[in-house]
């Protein structure tokens, strides 16, 4: 079934409804030492429809996407809108839409490879690896892909078919050093399919010598000495950082039940240097990792500008979250499964380059130190946030020292935000983002090095 | 099941030396609440069939989510095309034997005006009982979940039950002043008792009140005890039990490695898994690869007696199959009161949710006590914010203080309070 064929069922629409067919496709190999121990492919597809009725939303969806059970489907949403809105009596108005369409296809134009190619790769990759460093305890190749294929119509005249796929390439090595065993990884890949990033495995044998050199120095590292501390949050850090600490505490639904942000609108929340935005599709003329050029509601996305020199100016939000609040919509309403009902989401969170050249930010400190890659973070209504950081050295007189082990770093967005006297003129995106909230969905966060004060853990 | 049986003649006829099938079907109604107020109901019909494909020692698995023979023919083609492709490695294998066996829990069904009643009741007593509250985000589902296993050596295994899921999100709000949020998840079979009588949540809701007004410690740093609440012990044992999984024993990494029936931990730990507790209401009686699970211990009295494997992870390692892969954990309580074990406390924190990241494979971790409290001189002193945590999993584990006499029941797993310390708190 294609979008033409979703467009039959629009004149079944007795009021504001939205109907999704999508199909996701993974496939997974994994690596481990050498063992094959991953090699599948999961396709999950169907149909799904959402009634909106007096302030409630009926769901329902199924696997299969034949006539009858678009029908059956469509029926049961607005059943259980209504017998929803029977019990809870709320009157609440209608909700806006438009009309427009949009096409996307982001699939490779290229030949595609099989399974047998892609397994031949990893293989090269650990062959490499354990050849050239035959003192490494353990080594692990992954590779993910994630087709994302959407055809969407809604009762306003929103049409839109899309597929993005996203493929990341995870290289992991482990060593051990006086009986204590460490690691560190590197991710590659975004916005594409195997073949738009990955062609000859030889290509990445220098990466495999950095992430070596990386664990090396982390085994020999020092802890960080906990506390709060002068730091340079190299680009890799930035986009977790705008993701985390503001990213979510700007989401409407967030914002409505009382995080922080809520206080802050208009308001100075950080220092002149920060301008921070939910990107929807492009940056700089370039596509950005996660585009979305129709959310899962039918509405036009629009970049948020969440945060302008230092002033919080809006949050990203939904249809109904949008009127609830008074401002203009987003358009960050995203599902992840055809299952999945639509949730406000980040898109491509990033705080902006500035001027700065990283050299001088870290000949700046005294005594402080460089962090150089994130690894998992949580926000709170707060805004306090957090991230794991799994390398990172000390900044001695201006120069970078003694590697570190592992350590968390955390702050209060809103505090935090305000220290920052130095932002790099780079501009470094992750692709391999993915947000957990309620479902798990992929995201793009970005941003340049900055200078700023932030509580380190360690001993 | 005859979707199985033709997915297995399927996979044998075009090629397969061995196979195995697993497919489950789960009917599910789900009630919402956003921001404090009911706004979705969902239901939702869903198949997860998963098909393994053995030639030459081979193996590709396909997962798919529908069960039309043109679906599955075509999966067929393709997971056979991609076993013969794959790596060989004698690990890839299926059970022996012609285990035939079908669970049938008791179930209460789906009953969705009790479920909104429950959700009612719950903003109404919220309201009533917590100022200030606000309930981020809720979900209440009922999960009809019917399993179905089938290899070529005969295997056939197939279960079907039925429970509520119940999820909450929450934090304080007065004025300007926000707490952090907790959560708290439950499973129960079925809706007696009301959502705010399940599990800690009573106590969460009063945390979290608490945290409107949280102070920062007043020292810089020090080294310290900590207790940590059942619902935080959901978070951190699953750090712990990452080195019994495939994957850190697979991969050399893991601390436990041919430490079976030696003492790995402090000797107060006895951790089981019960996929078929009588005390959770969460059930798991078979795993992926057709192994019976059993209720068994994981570490007894300190001394490691099973790994987590499944059966390739067994066959890979020469180790045994596990008695699950991690499902239903309970541990064993202590013998002091929570009460007492604040009252023997010098200096310390309750920590009551961890916001961290998975520990390094040496087990040093750091990360930030949230909705937790100061402790000095045995006594709650106040609610604390911006505090970072860290310290070593392992020696945590090897050198438990306390472990208390109650436990929380979430309905997937029992958990006591534990005291540790050596912890470093900034």
């Amino acid at each position: 079934m294609r979008l033409e064929d979703l467009k039959v069922f629009q004149n079944s629409f007795t009021e504001h409804t939205e109907l999704r067919l999508q199909r996701n496709s993974t496939v997974s190999l994994s690596l481990v030492h050498g063992n094959l121990v991953r090699n599948e492919k999961n396709t999950s597809s169907g149909i799904s429809s959402r009634v909106y009725h007096k302030g409630i939303f009926g769901f329902a969806s199924s696997p299969k996407i034949d006539e009858n059970t678009v029908k059956e489907v469509l029926g049961k949403s607005k059943e259980n809108a209504y017998l929803l809105s029977n019990l809870e009596k709320r009157k609440k108005g209608a909700l806006p839409g438009e009309s427009f369409e949009v096409l996307k296809d982001f699939s490779t134009k290229k030949q595609r490879v099989s399974r047998k190619d892609m397994i031949q790769f990893l293989k090269t990759l650990y062959q490499y690896a354990s050849k050239a460093y035959p003192d490494l305890k353990s080594t692990t190749f992954v590779i993910n892909n994630l087709d994302m294929e959407k055809s969407l119509i809604t009762s306003f005249g929103a049409a839109g078919y899309s597929l993005v796929p996203r493929t990341v390439l995870m290289m992991n090595l482990s060593l051990e050093k006086d009986g204590s065993t460490y690691d560190t990884y590197e991710v590659f890949g975004g916005l594409g399919q195997f073949e738009d990033f990955f062609d000859k495995p030889e290509a990445l044998f220098a990466e495999i010598d950095q992430i070596y050199k990386k664990v090396c120095e982390k085994s020999e590292g020092v802890y960080p000495e906990a506390g709060y501390k002068d730091v340079i949050l190299d680009s890799k850090l930035a986009g977790i950082l705008a993701h985390e600490a503001i990213g979510h505490t700007t989401e409407a639904d967030l914002v409505k039940s009382g995080s922080m942000a809520k206080d802050f609108l208009g308001e100075k929340v950080a220092s002149d240097l920060v301008t921070l935005v939910d990107f929807a599709y492009e940056y700089d003329s370039s596509v950005c990792p996660v585009p979305v050029y129709m959310d899962d509601e039918g509405t036009r996305p629009r970049d948020a500008v969440i945060i302008k020199d230092g002033v919080l100016k809006t949050f990203m939000n939904n249809k109904e979250l949008s009127v609830d609040l008074g401002h203009e919509p987003t358009g960050n309403a995203r599902a992840y499964a055809f299952s999945d009902e639509p949730l406000v989401r980040m898109r491509n969170t990033a705080i902006l380059p500035g001027e700065d050249c990283l050299k001088d930010m870290i000949a700046s400190i005294e005594d402080g130190y460089y962090l150089t890659k994130p690894s998992n973070g949580q926000a709170d209504s707060t805004s306090e946030f957090m991230f794991g950081v799994p390398n990172g050295y000390e900044i001695k007189n201006g120069k970078i020292a003694r590697a570190i082990k592992d350590t968390t770093i955390s702050g209060v967005a809103f505090d935090m935000l305000k220290t920052i006297t130095m932002v790099s003129d780079q501009m470094y995106w992750s692709n391999a983002g993915m947000c957990g909230k309620k479902q798990m969905i992929p995201v793009g966060m970005g941003g340049p090095a900055v200078k700023c004060k932030i509580n380190l853990g360690g001993r | 099941m005859d979707v199985l049986k033709k997915c297995l003649e399927g996979l044998k006829e075009k090629g397969a030396e061995k196979a195995e099938v697993n497919l489950t079907r789960g009917i599910k109604e789900e009630m919402n609440i956003h921001s404090g107020e009911i706004s979705l109901l969902r239901s939702l019909e869903e198949y997860h069939l998963e098909m393994t494909a053995l030639i030459d020692q081979k193996k590709d698995t396909i997962k798919i989510n529908k069960i039309d023979d043109a679906s599955i023919q075509e999966a067929i083609v393709e997971v056979i095309e991609n076993a013969k492709n794959s790596e060989l490695d004698p690990a890839n294998d299926i059970p022996v034997g012609e285990v035939q066996k079908h669970y049938e829990d008791p179930k209460t069904g789906a009953d969705i005006e009790k479920m909104h009643q429950r959700l009612t009741e719950l903003i109404r007593e919220v309201h009533r009982d917590f100022e200030n509250l606000v309930i981020e985000e809720a979900v209440l589902e009922h999960l009809d979940t019917h399993r179905y296993y089938e290899n070529s050596n005969g295997a056939s295994l197939s279960s079907n039950g039925d429970l509520y899921n119940f999820m909450i999100m929450f934090f304080a709000k007065k004025g300007k002043q926000t707490s952090s949020f907790n959560y708290t998840v439950q499973s129960t079979r079925d809706l007696e008792k009301t959502l705010l009588d399940m599990g800690s949540l009573k106590n969460l809701l009063k945390e979290s009140i608490d945290h409107l007004a949280p102070e920062e410690i007043n020292e810089n740093k020090f080294t310290g005890e900590v207790i940590v609440t059942p619902g935080c012990m959901n978070e951190v044992v699953p750090f712990l039990l990452a080195h019994l999984s495939n994957q850190y024993l697979i991969s050399g990494i893991s601390k436990f490695r041919d430490k079976i029936n030696q003492k790995a931990l402090d000797e107060k730990l006895t951790l089981r898994t019960e996929p078929d507790s009588q005390e959770l209401a969460v059930k798991d009686y078979f795993g992926q690869d057709g192994f019976i699970q059993r209720n068994d211990d994981i570490f007894k009295n300190g001394v490691l007696k099973n790994y987590l494997l499944n059966y390739y992870g067994a066959l890979k390692t020469g180790y045994k199959r596990g008695p699950s892969t991690g499902a239903n954990l309970v541990i064993e309580p202590g013998t002091e009161r929570f009460q007492e074990m604040i009252k023997s406390m010098d200096q310390g924190i309750i920590l009551s949710r961890f916001s961290g990241g998975m520990p390094a494979p040496n087990g040093d971790f750091s990360g930030i006590a949230k909705n937790s409290y100061y402790v000095e001189g045995g006594e709650i002193r106040y609610p604390i914010k911006e505090t970072m945590i860290s310290g070593n999993i392992f020696t945590m584990f090897e050198n438990i203080k306390e472990i208390s006499k109650e436990r929380i029941n979430s309905g997937q797993s029992l958990m006591p309070y534990f005291k540790f310390d050596n912890v470093v708190i900034s």
